[in-house]
């Protein structure tokens, strides 16, 4: 299967936290060369882990274990502060419901515009637009601004973006909750195909039922360390039987 | 920490499509219903012509001849510079949004909010070239010059707004101090006198002088716009102290710190940028 698509070494990230923000002219008065008052957090720490191509990974844990830090350090969109990542290939993904899409632009032009941040040249855009707006089930409303679709539309646009350019590691931040029945499977089903053209997915839910039915290997986080990592029934056992335990049941 | 990509869509040219999307977007969306599109942004500078040829030229008696050309040909620059500069300022919190889901180079934010404006400014040139075939203009390779003044320019406003926009990420402050500033900004330039003026007045100290001719590099250009455009490059008449290429080399100078400057501040915060936004 050759190297693996991400490998991570000691990757740690560590966020300064603001605890109050004092209104701009008092804080003029008070001295500007004091520091806004901060608290450290480490959202990963000394998370190593190996993700070969072809691979599914499900990512879980309570909110605020580093889930979503570690999807998107893993994109390239926040740097670890300390530790190795290797991505051999494109890192792409969806975060957040249809975030990034332009309300007052088309979806045709949205598009274009998400291509081209992600380093896609027109060309390459045009070829795989009719993928695009197909997967995305809008019809027509592609050329009418994203401002007038329902959340459902945006958010099958935002998939459909994501996941038509096949990156070599595909990410998505639990966005399908939200989605109908419908294009859920539709989704789920599109990642399956991606993951077997060779792409890794990590997928962070808080559904298992989603994670066992795409996911044969399970991460586990817990205030930014990996728990346990394994098959998905194991990991996934021992993770619902700790929150029985904390829920006191 | 290293981060390898090992298969990435080749080329750093490749984020040229991202600054004319963008740039495509801000067009797009700020003319989208508007019946008379870009005809607004011709309409400001006109208008602040005809009050400031009213109030300088014919109430204070400015003897600046053909008051409203001269003023016109360094006041569509003016704009690109403060309009470049108050946009670039909020260029990435506006667009947090995209911040937080693609990782592209982010200086594309800011280099596609300044090329937003310079079409304007490109546009506002077409139209005074159309107003020049109505008067006794002649086109000449003198016109040219806006070339090298324009990259000087558009160096100097980069820099500016690198650093303007990631302390905006910080302090909501800068964007309030920049509309103030860059008011100040208009009367520190020729633009409503001459450096002539400045130069021959008796109550602004030698020390002022010799500070207003080094200290702003938006003066030279100001002027160069001026004389290149209207005056054939007669740069001899514009009563500096000293050749108008020495000027332009310390503007030049100048644009050159300002842009390493705000590079390096850049760099230095780039990647905090999704996590304060």
């Amino acid at each position: 299967m050759g190297a693996p698509v991400v490998e991570t070494r000691g990757l740690g990230k560590e966020f300064r936290v603001r605890h109050e923000r004092l209104p701009s002219v008092k804080r003029l008065f008070t001295g500007l060369l004091r520091r806004f008052p901060t608290e450290r957090l480490w959202a990963l720490q000394d998370v190593s882990i190996a993700i070969a191509a072809g691979e599914a990974v499900g990512v879980i844990g309570h909110n605020g274990s580093g889930k979503s830090t570690l999807l998107r350090v893993i994109a390239g969109i926040i740097r670890a502060t300390r530790g190795e990542l290797i991505v051999r290939g494109r890192a792409g993904g969806l975060f957040e419901l249809a975030a990034g899409l332009n309300p007052e632009l088309s979806g045709r032009d949205n598009i274009f515009l998400s291509g081209a941040l992600m380093g896609y040249p027109p060309a390459t855009v045009r070829r795989y637009l009719d993928a695009i707006i197909d997967f995305s089930e809008l019809g027509q409303f592609v050329d009418v601004p994203v401002k007038t679709y329902s959340s459902g539309m945006g958010l099958r646009l935002g998939f459909a973006i994501a996941i038509t350019f096949e990156p070599e590691v595909l990410l998505v931040d639990e966005v399908l909750a939200v989605a109908d029945e419908h294009f859920q499977r539709k989704a789920y089903r599109a990642l399956r195909r991606v993951q077997q053209r060779g792409s890794a997915v990590v997928m962070v839910s808080h559904e298992m039922k989603a994670i066992r039915e795409l996911c044969p290997r399970v991460l586990w986080l817990e205030q930014g360390r990996v728990v346990a990592d394994g098959p998905a029934e194991e990991v996934i056992a021992r993770y619902l039987e700790r929150v029985g335990a904390e829920n006191g049941a | 920490m290293t981060a390898t990509l090992a298969k990435a869509p080749s080329s750093p040219l490749r984020w040229t499509w991202a600054v004319l999307q963008l740039v495509r977007r801000d067009l797009k969306v700020r003319y989208k219903n508007s019946a008379l599109g870009f005809f607004w942004s011709f309409l400001n500078p006109m208008m602040q012509i005809v009050i400031l040829t009213i109030v300088f030229r014919h109430i204070m008696g400015s003897r600046i001849q053909n008051f409203s050309m001269e003023l016109l040909t360094c006041l569509l620059p003016w704009m690109f510079f403060a309009q470049s500069l108050n946009d670039g300022a909020v260029c990435v919190a506006k667009d947090h949004l995209l911040v937080k889901k693609y990782p592209f180079p982010r200086i594309i934010l800011p280099i596609s909010s300044i090329c937003s404006n310079l079409i304007h400014l490109v546009l506002g040139f077409v139209v005074l070239l159309t107003i020049f075939l109505l008067l006794p203009v002649s086109f000449n390779i003198y016109f040219l010059w806006v070339i090298p003044l324009l990259v000087i320019q558009f160096c100097l406003t980069l820099g500016l707004v690198l650093v303007a926009a990631t302390l905006q990420m910080y302090y909501e402050d800068i964007r309030f101090l920049l509309a103030s500033v860059t008011q100040v900004l208009f009367y520190l330039c020729p633009m409503v006198y001459t450096v002539q003026d400045v130069m021959e007045s008796t109550r602004v100290l030698p020390i002022w002088k010799q500070l207003y001719l080094v200290a702003n590099p938006l003066t030279p250009l100001f002027v160069g716009y001026r004389t290149a455009l209207l005056h054939g490059a007669e740069w001899h008449l514009l009563g500096l102290p000293g050749s108008y290429y020495s000027y332009l080399a310390i503007s030049a100078g100048w644009a050159v710190v300002v842009l390493a400057v705000g590079l390096l501040v850049w760099r230095r915060y780039e990647w905090h940028f999704p996590e304060v936004v």
